[in-house]
């Protein structure tokens, strides 16, 4: 390959933050090339790294940043005595950033015309009526329908792929030859995911290099040549999507495409990379816990109209089981869970629980039997009261219930962070303390203590790292297993509730298009919703990951 | 196959149902549209203001009539010098040529009457109409709170621009210290302090009196540079919070310089908290000005505020009152269309009112 090919050349890249005590080495002796034409995956969880290292590509650094290199050389150049007005040269017009959350990423104050006008002008100005026809090429090239009209929006009126389409035509308003985009379509959903990243596949095609950086191992797969594995600030493996996918050389590397959920790992464990089986679970279904029939939701809108948020929806729940229930944002699938755990009255229809009518009814009647439902939310800290240790934040909805002593109290306290795997000492810990994987255990723990029989968990794993979510899924299951409790999961990922659900419903539009097994809905969907959905679903292409 | 799955049972079909229409495509709608909403709940926002108005006023009034009625002594004492006071015949006259005899709420409602008319009555004191009072002295107050608005922005501005992370630590220091300072001190202390210096020893500006436009420019540094103080901490917190955020990265990422950044996005964040605090500050402005008036011996509200409680002259201090909580409500009403024109994500919150 050609000397000039060479995009990024990086021998020996060490970072730290801070000074002293507190110094944390952050990226260790990390070095790599990056080529034209090539798209280069760099995955790694929450904390590996890798989010530092590709911004080092673009000189952004935090004040208490230091960054070493034994060579880093950019376009040929070494870059070692750069100051920041170098950089800046260097920075959209010959490499572009996208990051994950347009809504953030974008400046909300500013139309989304406005800030690619701003991108494209960034590096001495352009004629003002030929970067107004930029614009709208450049909005349009990224798949942003009526780009005259939608140019004078702000980020929030957009959806989320239109939002993040947006922050990709800044990125590559000035043509840069390589594109580094960080958790890009993290807060999407599977069918925006999959136009994203065709979006930034289709830049790779037109000769450009493109860093993809992500947590997802499967949408990496899908776009990558090449993957860089990362943990704890090292590089671990490196090597063709092929090989890192279908052989992997480090206990790491396969430990992180064991834990990804699907169907091939359903009833096997995903936190251990031989899949052992999961223990045996009953469902009896003499035993209903949670019926629904014709829920109906409606909500006023903000100019006078109604928004339907569930329709006609039906839900059956029984003892041992775990119904999951899968949509794209705006689906209803939330509003549901919320009518189904007595959060929401529905405006139609009825949901009992345990046979006996649970909604509508006034609360005082449901209060005394709010235990039997617990919720557990996507994200733990914020249901966190944050001045209480772990043990008040468990004992909490046990002393609402006035009939156990402070020594049943402890007692039951103990016995949750045994079910969910935490040791007792934990108990006096403050959940600031805890990792994200630890905080929603304690919040399992918290609505398991009262022995519910039904648990709503609301994208309870989403924002969990892949092998943190993989534990937390053992967890649900060994759990499951022993109290025999019923599940309803809610989950914007199909590959999860595939993995764990042993049933399933699809909603769209506040509609339930497609119920059943869920080996039935994923492999031989009928519903043309679920089907675009499926294909829409990066998944790894390897029978070489089913267990030996 | 996976070991644990259970043996399949019969399972009871979902009572589910059939497909429809997307219920969410009423909420997408062209932008044509939402722009002709927006002017609408715009304009449902100022009328609501303005009932609000309405009504902030007028308890401020009433208020303000009750408890001058409640409060011992006799009003009659106001209207009278001393030695007339002991003369029972002139007292009675008085009594009913000022309408004093009337019940406590035939008063009110005549006052309010008046009031509807733009007639604010008659000073107790003075002898002359309260309307012509506010013309003489009004317009001293208006330019000083104005002046020392201007001046406060101005402060704020540079303050909160030119300093910023990056800044050398001890520049920066000494400006957080100076701003503190600044903020923390009283108008009329620090009014005194410019005295001292400007007039007294430099003899730049005159001690006292309106005369002129140099005679304006200590007490409105007296009052802008603490309030200006106050405003550059709310700016300089809020342009360092917004540097921090992920659009801020995107903007380095394409490019910008960061004296760009600040100025085209950070400090647009930054203006929100500060419009808050500024339309408390504008309302408060009034009262700041009523004790530098008095430092710097210039004539305005404060003056006759004052001298009205001393003598009890009713038809007076209602006037202070009522302009006062107009200038609140104003003031916050200001304040509030800016937020709508500089956040454009509450332009839905306001149609959904």
């Amino acid at each position: 390959m050609a000397q000039n090919d060479v995009i990024a050349q990086v021998r020996g890249l060490n970072v730290d933050f801070g000074e002293g005590e507190s110094l944390h080495h952050v990226v260790k002796n990390v070095s790599f090339t990056i080529r034209r034409g090539e798209a280069v995956g760099l995955v790694g969880e929450s904390g590996s790294g890798k989010s530092v290292t590709v911004r080092t590509l673009l000189g952004l650094y935090a004040d208490d940043e230091h960054v070493q290199a034994e060579e880093f050389d950019l376009f040929g150049e070494s870059t070692l005595s750069y100051k920041d007005k170098d950089w800046r040269k260097i920075r959209g017009s010959r490499i572009g950033f996208v990051l994950q959350d347009a809504l953030t990423s974008l400046d909300p104050l500013k139309t989304i015309g406005y800030q690619v006008d701003e991108a494209l002008n960034a590096h001495g100005k352009v004629d003002k009526k030929e970067s107004a026809e930029k614009v709208v090429e450049l909005l349009d090239e990224v798949g942003i329908p009526q780009p005259q009209i939608r140019q004078n929006q702000y980020p929030h009126e957009l959806s989320g792929g239109l939002r993040q389409r947006a922050l990709i035509a800044g990125a590559v308003a000035d043509n840069p030859s390589l594109i580094i985009a960080d958790e890009p379509t993290t807060a999407l959903d599977v069918t925006v995911q999959a136009q994203v990243l065709n979006l930034l596949k289709s830049r790779k095609e037109d000769g450009n290099a493109l860093i993809l950086v992500s947590h997802d191992l499967a949408v990496v797969a899908s776009v990558c040549d090449r993957i860089l594995v990362m943990k704890n600030g090292e590089l671990v493996e490196e090597g063709s999507s092929e090989q890192i996918l279908h052989h992997p050389q480090q206990e790491y590397t396969k430990l992180l495409l064991a834990a990804v959920p699907s169907a091939r790992s359903r009833g096997r464990r995903l936190s251990s990379i031989k899949h052992e089986p999961l223990p045996q679970k009953t469902i009896d279904y003499d035993q209903n816990l949670l019926h629904a029939e014709h829920i109906g939701k409606t909500y006023h809108s903000h100019h006078g109209g109604t928004v339907t948020a569930v329709q006609d929806a039906g839900v059956d729940l029984y003892r041992g089981e775990t119904l999951g229930i899968v949509g794209e944002s705006g689906s209803g699938k939330s509003t549901l869970a919320k009518i189904l755990a007595g959060l929401v009255e529905p405006n139609e229809g009825t949901v009992t629980l345990e046979g006996e009518a649970w909604s509508p009814i006034p609360e005082r009647q449901r209060r005394s039997r709010r235990q039997k439902i617990q919720v557990v939310s996507q994200d733990p800290i914020s249901s966190f009261d944050p001045r209480y240790s772990v043990s008040k934040i468990i004992a909490e909805p046990l002393k609402v219930q006035k009939k156990y002593t402070k020594d049943e109290i402890r007692r039951k306290v103990d016995e949750s962070l045994d079910l969910v795997q935490l040791p007792r000492e934990y108990a006096d810990y403050s959940p600031k303390r805890l990792s994200g994987g630890q905080r929603q255990r304690v919040a399992i723990a918290r609505a398991l203590a009262v022995n519910p029989a039904v648990l709503v968990a609301d994208e309870a794993v989403s924002a969990l790292d892949v092998s943190i979510q993989a534990q937390i899924l053992d967890l649900l299951a060994d759990i499951q297993a022993k109290t025999q409790v019923g599940i309803v999961f809610i989950s914007h990922d199909l590959g999860v509730v595939h993995h764990i659900a042993d049933q399933v419903i699809v909603m769209k539009d506040g509609h339930i298009v497609e119920s059943g097994d869920p080996d039935q809905v994923f492999n031989k969907p009928s519903h043309p919703y679920t089907k675009r959905l499926i294909a829409a679903l990066p998944t790894i292409p390897a029978e070489e990951r089913m267990p030996r | 196959m996976s070991a644990s799955q259970t043996v399949p049972q019969v399972r009871p079909a979902l009572s589910s149902s059939g497909a429809g229409k997307s219920s969410y495509e009423v909420i997408r709608e062209e932008s044509r549209s939402e722009k002709a909403r927006n002017l609408k709940g715009f304009v449902t926002f100022v009328m609501s203001r303005l009932v609000q108005a309405v009504f902030v006023v007028w308890s401020a009034v009433t208020l303000v009539f009750i408890t001058i009625h409640l409060t011992p002594g006799d009003i009659v004492d106001s209207l009278l010098t001393d030695s007339e006071k002991n003369n029972a015949e002139l007292r009675m006259r008085v009594i009913a040529e000022w309408g004093l005899d009337k019940p406590v709420v035939v008063q009110y409602f005549g006052y309010l009457g008046k009031l509807l008319h733009g007639d604010f009555g008659t000073s107790y004191a003075q002898k002359k109409s309260v309307n012509a009072i506010f013309a003489e002295q009004f317009s001293a107050t208006l330019q000083l709170t104005i002046v020392a608005a201007i001046i406060a922005v101005v402060v704020a501005l540079i303050g909160s621009l030119l300093i910023s992370g990056k800044t050398n630590a001890v520049v920066r220091s000494l400006y957080k210290g100076t701003e503190l300072t600044l903020l923390s001190t009283p108008p009329f202390w620090f009014g005194i302090l410019l005295l001292f210096v400007f007039s007294f020893r430099l003899g730049w500006f005159p001690v006292a009196g309106d005369s002129s436009f140099k005679s304006l420019v200590l007490p409105a540094l007296a009052i802008g540079i603490p309030m200006g103080g106050n405003l550059s901490q709310i700016l300089r917190q809020g342009i360092a919070k917004s540097e921090e955020q992920p659009y801020t990265l995107t903007s380095l990422s394409r490019g910008l310089s960061p004296a760009a950044i600040r100025l085209r996005h950070s400090l647009r964040h930054a203006s929100i908290p500060a419009l808050t605090v500024g339309g408390m500050m504008a309302g408060g402005l009034l009262g700041g000005a009523v004790i530098t008036e008095q430092v710097f011996g210039r004539p305005g509200l404060g003056q006759i505020a004052v001298n009205a409680i001393n003598t009890k002259d009713l038809p007076v201090i209602l006037a202070v009152a009522f302009v006062s909580s107009l200038v609140f409500v104003i003031a916050s009403t200001v304040v509030d269309v800016l937020y709508y024109l500089v956040d454009p994500r509450l332009k839905i919150a306001h149609t959904e009112e």
